[in-house]
Parts: C-alpha cells; sequence; structure tokens
C-alpha cells in the first residue's frame, strides 16, 4: 500500500515520535508504515484515518 | 503499558525470558554435575531427573506465546514473530545439517540435548536484527 502519512504528518509539523505517542504505538511502526515496509491492519488504520480526520482511502492507496 | 505496574509487554517478556534461561541453568548445572560424579539417581527417578532441563523450555516457549497476546503494538508483534520463527528455522536447518553431516561424512555432533541452546543462541541474535532493521 503506498500512503500519505509522511506528508499528512508534515503538514501537521510533527515527528515520527509524535505521530507515535497520538496512535499509541512505536516510532518503528510509524517509519515502517510510512515507508511502505509494513501495511498496517485495518483497525490501525481507521485510527490513523481518525486521528487525520480523513477516510482510509485517502491516505492509503491500493497499488493495484 | 500494564497499568498497574507500568511494564511494558516487551519488558516483561525479557524478565520472564531471562527467569526461565536462569532456572534451566540452575537444573542443568546439578544433573550435571550429580552425573559426573557417579551421583545421578537411578531409573525412574533419573528418568525424572535428566528430563527435568526440558520444563523450563516450556516456559521460554510460554513467554514467547504469552507476549504474542500482550504486546499491544501490531508491528513489534509481527517483527517479533519473524524473529521466532526465523530462529526456529535456522535451529531446525542447523541441525538437520548437522545431523547429515555426521551420518554422511563423519562430522562429530552435539547431543540432541544442545538443542535449545542453539535456538537460544540464534533467537537474540535474529530479535536483534529484526529489530535493528525497522529501527
Amino acid at each position: 500500500l503506498k500512503n500519505r502519512l509522511k506528508v499528512l504528518r508534515a503538514e501537521r509539523d510533527w515527528s515520527q515520535a509524535d505521530l507515535a505517542d497520538r496512535l499509541e504505538v512505536s516510532r518503528q511502526s510509524v517509519n515502517a508504515i510510512e515507508t511502505g515496509k509494513y501495511d498496517p491492519s485495518l483497525p490501525l488504520a481507521f485510527r490513523i484515518a481518525r486521528l487525520f480526520d480523513l477516510s482510509i482511502e485517502q491516505i492509503f492507496e491500493d497499488e493495484v | 503499558v500494564d497499568p498497574v505496574t507500568g511494564a511494558s509487554a516487551r519488558r516483561r517478556y525479557y524478565v520472564r525470558l531471562a527467569a526461565f534461561v536462569a532456572v534451566y541453568v540452575a537444573i542443568v548445572v546439578p544433573v550435571i554435575w550429580t552425573f559426573n560424579r557417579g551421583l545421578f539417581p537411578a531409573p525412574p527417578v533419573g528418568y525424572l531427573v535428566a528430563a527435568l532441563p526440558a520444563l523450563p523450555v516450556f516456559g521460554v516457549i510460554w513467554a514467547v506465546l504469552r507476549y504474542v497476546v500482550e504486546e499491544e503494538d501490531e508491528f513489534l508483534r509481527f517483527l517479533h514473530l519473524r524473529g521466532v520463527v526465523g530462529a526456529t528455522g535456522l535451529t531446525l536447518a542447523v541441525c538437520t545439517a548437522w545431523g547429515f553431516l555426521g551420518r554422511f561424512a563423519d562430522v562429530r555432533q552435539p547431543s540432541l540435548m544442545h538443542v535449545f541452546t542453539i535456538f537460544c543462541a540464534l533467537l537474540l541474535p535474529a530479535l536483534a536484527w529484526t529489530h535493528w532493521r525497522s529501527r
């Protein structure tokens, strides 16, 4: 999955650690999701979407 | 994080692992000591004493599985499982290769009782490597 997490985070001037705190996950998780090394579960994707007040599709893009 | 103790799942996991490895050493040392001095009990008690070192191995497996249940961070859970599966696979591969080398190439072999030690020796670098790659 491609995602806009890094851009959304930068727009708010948040560090990876800031975003990790808000999502209650580790900084490694944020880094792995941002770099596309790890696709989050549906519950975590919903949490991310809620945090940015966007839909999942506005953040994550299916590469197919 | 545990609301009562404040300890993270990972910290509890490492404490449990260290505790079970310590119990393993505490059992193995006297077992070997009594055997080497000819003080080892005769069967059936001897069978029980000889099998005792396997008990903390169950403890280690329990700690590994418990961490999977307790870790709330799904990515850390994924990393952990990848490390454990990697170490298990490497242990199987090393032991299988060593077994064939012993049977067909006369290579000296360790006893089966060392499999747990081999697993632990591979688990630590496997976990360290998976975490280092995702730092």
